[in-house]
């Protein structure tokens, strides 16, 4: 249609004057809404009381229907960036970001129906799958898009739009929390009318992103960059597509390696201000706890950035390698803090496992281009975040598990960390050891022009 | 493609500006309240 005509690739390619600095906060404008998603548990509680309005009555949702909207989402998450990586690649980034937006803020305002009317299947419909939707092409939209406009520092400009999404939570949380305690009554927790505003606020904020967003002309290079070295055999100078790069090893070698980073990560963030509070009962009140899970959420942020901003200096294979080795050492201090009563060397570990938690997140785009090239990068980062999906959903499953397990079998509930922290630790010496087996992908892979890719999207191709 | 300095003219370094300020301003808050309630925990 000629009305948005102004999404098309062609009309998406920057002129010579255009700063590829722009890029970065094009990506982070849609990042930072997104990344809302982390911040749902603020409408946990009032979710279970919307009959109540004070207090949960009966008909209202238990905390545990709740809690299937966030797994819902992040399922969705992984399958659509899966499933729309490839057509990403063929429309380019703003009419992605565009169908985010609208996917995102639908969500929104149909999830808030849901609330409204009192019917979970609309909220899970809206939130979960629509707003799902948007939130996988949201995320894989910029990626590739940014990794070509910076070629030379992959890893620092996929960190910042990766920051975002960790950065998102933030702004999300007193946002949230403003708005409902603004739309509060005697008869309403103030959620519907919060979802709607929010679902209008982000996809304005999105729109920046939508018209701010360029792709580098063909052949285009930073000035002074000379392609990457040819010396290191761990940057590829050659495309895989993406039908053939899921045909590899090494795609599934850092797929176990994503889903294990964030399976550990999890099973902190999932119970953190508990864990703190029952490992130094007395010590630390729940208030102090809430810090904790703060401090933890600024690990996720940062880690994402300085990470990934310093794999452009020492590779991506040695950064993950410390994400594994420096990991494991910090999964198996947490319980030994615990049991010393060391509060603040807990904090620090703690604080350590999620910033490579979030610097895996940001890290793994990088490496992708390292192995499979720039050319069908995105597409390829959507289909490895099935690994996330998987890991966001099972992980919580198996934590949860295993701590209820423990305690049924009259382990006190301090001690019922040791077990979860000490597995995952073994967890992250599996990821270690996938990460050695990562050798350059085999020439046979390499797209050549001439061939005609079997489910492969060579950039440039879109109509 | 660029200017072959990579030095971006008037114009730009506005657009540049506001684009950074647009996602820096809201993202310095949000930091801020969470550094704020962290605080908490060394009271």
């Amino acid at each position: 249609m000629a009305l948005f005509s102004f999404l098309d690739r062609e009309h998406t390619i920057a002129d010579a004057r255009f700063s590829r600095w722009l890029v970065p906060p094009a990506a982070l404008a849609i990042h930072l809404c997104i990344g809302q998603v982390y911040a749902l548990s603020v409408f946990k509680l009032p979710l279970t009381m919307l009959i109540g309005v004070t207090a949960p009555a009966p008909g209202d949702w238990s905390q545990e229907t709740v809690s299937h909207i966030f797994q819902l989402a992040i399922l969705i998450l992984g399958l659509s960036a899966a499933i729309w990586g490839a057509w990403l690649e063929r429309v380019g980034p703003r009419r992605a970001m565009f169908t985010a937006a609208c996917c995102f803020a639908g969500g929104f305002l149909v999830g808030g129906l849901g609330v409204q009317t009192h019917q979970f299947w609309l909220l899970m419909l809206g939130y979960g799958v629509l707003g799902g939707i948007g939130l996988g092409i949201g995320y894989i939209s910029p990626v590739s898009t940014l990794i070509k406009w910076f070629p030379d520092r992959p890893g620092l400009a996929t960190g910042l739009a990766i920051m975002g999404f960790g950065g998102g939570a933030m702004i999300a949380a007193p946002l949230s929390v403003g708005l409902m305690a603004h739309f509060k009554s005697a008869t309403s927790t103030g959620v519907a009318p919060t979802f709607a505003v929010m679902g209008v606020l982000y996809f304005l904020y999105m729109m920046i992103g939508v018209f701010t967003v360029r792709l580098p002309a063909p052949g285009w290079a930073p000035p002074g960059y000379a392609g990457a070295r040819s010396d290191n055999r761990m940057i590829t100078r050659h495309d895989v597509v993406v039908g053939d790069a899921i045909r590899t090893p090494q795609f599934w070698l850092l797929w176990a390696m994503l889903c294990l980073n964030v399976t550990a990560g999890i099973s902190i963030i999932e119970q953190a201000s508990p864990m703190i509070q029952e490992m130094f009962p007395g010590v630390i009140v729940p208030s102090a706890a809430a810090g904790f899970v703060g401090l933890l959420s600024l690990a996720n942020m940062g880690g994402r950035f300085v990470w990934s901003s310093f794999s452009d200096t020492i590779g991506r294979k040695a950064t993950f390698a410390i994400f594994f080795a420096l990991g494991c050492a910090v999964y198996l201090a947490i319980p030994a803090a615990g049991h010393a009563h060391k509060v603040a060397f807990f904090v620090l570990a703690a604080f350590v496992a999620i910033s490579i938690y979030g610097g895996g997140f940001a890290t793994i785009p990088a490496y992708l281009r390292d192995m499979y090239g720039t050319m069908n990068v995105g597409a390829i980062h959507g289909r490895l975040l099935t690994a996330w999906s998987t890991a966001g959903v099972l992980g919580p499953l198996f934590v949860n598990h295993l701590r209820a397990s423990q305690i049924a079998d009259g382990v006190p509930k301090a001690d019922a960390y040791d077990v979860s922290m000490h597995l995952m630790a073994g967890f992250l010496v599996v990821g270690f050891l996938c990460n050695l087996f990562v050798r350059p992908v085999a020439e046979r892979y390499h797209f050549r022009a001439s061939a005609s890719p079997t489910d492969g999207v060579p950039a440039g191709a879109g109509r | 493609m660029t200017d072959p300095t990579g030095a971006p003219g008037p114009g730009l370094t506005g657009k540049l500006v506001v684009a950074w300020l647009i996602v820096g301003v809201p993202l310095v808050w949000g930091v801020w309240q969470v550094v704020h309630k962290s605080l908490a925990l060394f009271r």
